[in-house]
């Protein structure tokens, strides 16, 4: 549960520093805004991790393939839904984004944000 | 070399001089951001937040004494660069001076170069002492006078006149980078310079401001692909074709510009394995590189990342020589110094005249020495508690945990706001300038 809050406290301050760098003098840093996304991604990985593993635990005991299968879907299900650190403004993207964007694809992970980044 | 070049633990540092304003309510265009001596130590120029340049000189008076006491004084003072605005992005250029790197004197001028975000431009700066005067058909304050009241011809002659230092723009080197300049470098060559963005290096003749030349491009075909910036660039001392550039993933790429026109590809890479046992989500941020400085000699390189100082071999790849721990203590505040945006400082690093010592700047004002042929390290601190006239400075330690001895200071109450980013070392003697927010210290070895 620590790691979980650590990762996801760390994840809505990465988002809140790049959202204020947009207004900041002289521009968007491409260096800051890329070392932002790397915290962003581990802490993500960590995060989604730490909530699986969390998953795994509840559900231990008993339980036969289908019951996996339902957690599979269960655990697709809240990808697709709203992350719950995401503040209220947010950059548009696809729900195939998002599915993409939630799921462990590490070479992809920067993609996240350095779309927003470009310039 | 004149002077011993030693530093460390063997010299005592006494304070100097400080520069600046008193007041603890800082104003941003006063913050200084580069801070550099010319090849003779002469000369001394910080840039500042305001786009201004303060250069100071060496007081010549005691020269041929070389223990003896010199100060620096305000020799020229000029508007470098102003805010821009541009109008495609609808962003705001800002008048920052990023770097100031002299040029070797060739006659009786200085020049320097200085650049923000965008921009480089040369400087010359040069002394008039005298002026001429005995016009024909002006009068001394330059008005005509009534041509019926010449009757005789007079050739002007040169009077001395009060020292005046001229600053004047010689070129300006513009529209070359779409990212933000973090280096510039001059070629031993004296001719060309190079200057580095967060993808890009390109080459410049110090005569030819309308082109540039692209030596490094590692910007990817779709940025969604970037996974390093450029962090730092510099050339060889010596070596006219061989240049190093720093990433944000702690790397090392050096460059032979022989080799082909686009040096893409390295000669070298040098880059250190990380330790396993002390990955984190901040790992990628404390390892990137902040500033790269080939020593004197040519043989060496080193860089600067968030905890530590790395010195190179330029023959070795695959690990530094030496690794010197800035501020270990900070490594399990690293949570916290990410929250207060501290973890993305820069700090540069400089070698002594010898390149037996190399320098860095650290928090709490605190600054520190790192003897290479001892082993041994200092921290000391620029204050204005210790800025009497002549006073030695005392060795501050930071106690990271446990019982805090007398005399030390806890991580806890380190302050996080006082920091020293730039720092710089005087080519020949013992004499070191450091800048804190809005002040410029000087300190000098102990003179018996």
């Amino acid at each position: 549960m620590d790691v979980s809050a650590e990762a996801k406290r760390i994840m809505v301050q990465a988002l809140s520093k790049m959202y204020s760098s947009r207004t900041q003098r002289g521009g968007l840093r491409l260096h800051r805004s890329l070392l932002l996304t790397l915290v962003m991604k581990s802490a993500r990985e960590m995060y989604h991790g730490a909530r699986a593993a969390e998953g795994d635990k509840e559900n231990q005991g008993g339980r036969g393939p289908a019951a996996s299968d339902r957690r599979c879907r269960k655990r697709l299900g809240q990808a697709t839904s709203e992350p719950d650190f995401l503040p209220c403004k947010k950059a548009k993207m696809d729900p195939e984004g998002l599915r993409r964007a939630a799921g462990s694809d590490s070479r992809r992970g920067t993609a996240l944000f350095t779309r927003s980044v470009i310039f | 070399m004149a002077g011993t070049g030693a530093g460390g633990n063997d010299v005592q540092w006494c304070f100097s001089q400080v520069k600046g304003a008193i007041d603890d309510d800082v104003a941003e265009a006063d913050i200084i951001s580069t801070v550099e001596f010319n090849h003779s130590g002469e000369l001394l120029a910080t840039g500042d937040k305001g786009g201004r340049v303060v250069i100071f000189q060496q007081e010549t008076e005691n020269k041929c004494q070389p223990l003896s006491r010199s100060e620096y004084n305000v020799y020229s003072t000029f508007q470098s660069h102003e805010p821009e605005f541009d109008y495609l992005k609808s962003l705001e250029i800002e008048e920052k001076i990023n770097k100031i790197r002299w040029l070797p004197q060739k006659n009786a001028a200085q020049f320097l170069l200085s650049t923000n975000d965008k921009t480089i431009k040369l400087w010359k700066i040069s002394e008039r002492d005298k002026r001429p005067e005995g016009y024909n058909l002006k009068e001394e304050d330059g008005r005509y006078r009534d041509s019926t009241t010449i009757t005789t011809l007079r050739v002007p002659v040169f009077r001395p006149m009060d020292l005046m230092v001229e600053a004047s723009p010689r070129r300006i080197f513009a529209n070359a980078h779409t990212y933000h300049i973090n280096s510039i470098s001059v070629n031993s060559d004296n001719e060309t310079y190079l200057s580095a963005d967060d993808l890009r290096i390109n080459l410049w003749h110090l005569e030819i401001t309308d082109r540039s030349f692209n030596i490094v491009d590692i910007k990817p075909a779709n940025m969604e692909d970037l996974t390093e910036v450029i962090t730092a660039a510099e050339f060889h001392p010596h070596q006219c074709n061989t240049f190093v550039y720093s990433s944000s993933k702690g790397t090392i790429r050096l460059c032979d510009m022989r080799a082909s026109a686009l040096c893409d590809r390295h000669s070298k890479l040098f880059e250190e394995p990380e330790d396993p046992s002390n990955r984190s989500f901040f790992s990628e941020i404390i390892s990137s590189i902040s500033d790269v400085k080939f020593s004197h000699s040519g043989r060496y390189m080193m860089t600067r990342d968030y905890l530590s100082v790395k010195i190179w071999d330029l023959n070795m790849e695959n690990r530094p020589v030496e690794t010197y721990q800035v501020h270990e203590y900070l490594r399990s505040k690293l949570c916290s110094l990410y929250e207060n945006d501290c973890i993305f400082d820069k700090f540069e690093c400089c070698w002594n005249g010898n390149d037996s010592v190399v320098m860095t700047g650290s928090y709490n004002n605190f600054f520190r020495m790192l003897d290479r042929s001892q082993r041994r390290d200092v921290t000391l601190e620029a204050s204005r508690e210790s800025s009497k006239p002549r006073q030695v400075l005392k060795p501050r330690r930071v106690c990271a945990g446990g019982k805090r001895k007398k005399d030390e200071i806890s991580v806890d109450s380190l302050d996080f706001n006082k920091k020293i980013l730039h720092t710089a070392w005087h080519p020949q003697e013992n004499i070191i300038a450091v800048a804190t927010t809005n002040n410029l210290y000087i300190f000098q070895e102990k003179v018996n």
